[in-house]
């Protein structure tokens, strides 16, 4: 079936788990955003290599909207957490606050990560960025700010001033 | 009004279809995803799997179906939080989950794929009247055989979070 025909269903009437990595690669690289985040996803569960390439092709044409590249970055932290931390380190200044949402959610699932000594500059730009956020934004959520918070806010005082020097 | 007919693809599956002479909207793109109606992701387990994720590391990687299904939660959140953002888009200009709000959206939307072309049919913008204010929308469109346009998706803007 052309990839075109897929997009005239909806997301929800479309076994992914039957399609082939080049139909999902194909899907997730299409217009229609709600089956390109679902097709992403099967492909990350599917090959790796192919959802990773994928996941960076979007998030650098800055492809679909925040929604499918939050869950590209998802992907790609997932399988490349060093093509991650770069993106991460070179967007968190200024991306979309939905983005922000999904790389604070990254950092507390994995502290283990964000916590070792050669990432811990970034960790400082991001608390900077939260704490620089409008108490408005509906996003990041509350309990994802005060969770991020809990788990690094400790660390700011002196990591802070190395970042921003 | 508009015609409305159901359009077959190549599995079987028929998709109901607004039709004014060779454009085709789906219902569905207009009636669920822009009106908010994309089911709800399973917000318990969600947090839960995170916060095993988080908490319980080894016993979360001992088994791999966990990750697999923290990423599908994940997913269905996002496509879930899209619609949501359309609705508040929606709302934003005075307009609302009636029909005839989603009738209006869907013969502007009739229209605009009347003026596209192959070369205009990625992000056409366009504007609806909302009672308030103007919406911007960008629709792209599929051109298929003997020049039928179809409407593959539709974003308003600005998003959240811009």
């Amino acid at each position: 079936m052309d990839i075109n025909e897929f997009m005239m269903l909806t997301d929800e009437d479309i076994d992914y788990s039957s399609l082939s990595v080049d139909i999902l690669k194909g899907l997730a690289l299409g217009d229609e955003l709600f089956i390109a985040t679902s097709a992403l996803g099967e492909l990350s569960r599917r090959n790796s290599s192919v959802a990773v390439s994928t996941a960076w092709e979007i998030l650098l044409n800055s492809r679909g909207d925040c929604y499918l590249q939050a869950a590209a970055l998802e992907t790609i932290f997932e399988y490349d957490q060093e093509k991650a931390l770069t993106y991460i380190s070179e967007q968190v200044p200024k991306c979309n606050t939905y983005i922000l949402n999904s790389i604070l959610e990254i950092m507390i699932e994995n502290e283990f990560v964000f916590k070792s000594k050669n990432v811990s500059s970034l960790v400082s730009i991001v608390l900077q960025r939260v704490k620089g956020l409008d108490s408005t934004t509906q996003y990041p959520e509350p309990e994802v700010i005060d969770n991020f918070l809990n788990m690094y806010s400790n660390i700011k005082n002196t990591q802070v001033v190395d970042a921003l020097t | 009004m508009f015609e409305v007919t159901q359009f077959q693809v190549k599995t079987g599956k028929t998709v109901a279809c607004a039709r004014k002479g060779k454009v085709l909207v789906a219902l569905t793109k207009v009636e669920i995803y822009a009106m908010g109606k994309v089911a709800m992701y399973p917000y318990e387990e969600l947090r839960e799997l995170q916060q095993m994720k988080q908490t319980a590391r080894k016993e979360f990687d001992n088994n791999p179906e966990n990750e697999e299904r923290l990423k599908k939660i994940k997913d269905l959140k996002h496509n879930y939080e899209r619609s949501q953002a359309m609705l508040k888009a929606i709302k934003c200009v005075g307009l609302a989950d009636t029909v005839d709000d989603i009738n209006m959206i869907i013969l502007h939307l009739l229209s605009v794929g009347e003026r596209v072309t192959v070369e205009t049919r990625v992000d056409y913008p366009s504007i609806i009247e909302g009672r308030n204010n103007q919406l911007k929308v960008y629709s792209t469109w599929a051109v298929l055989e003997d020049d039928i346009k179809y409407l593959s998706t539709i974003r308003f803007t600005p998003e959240l979070g811009e």
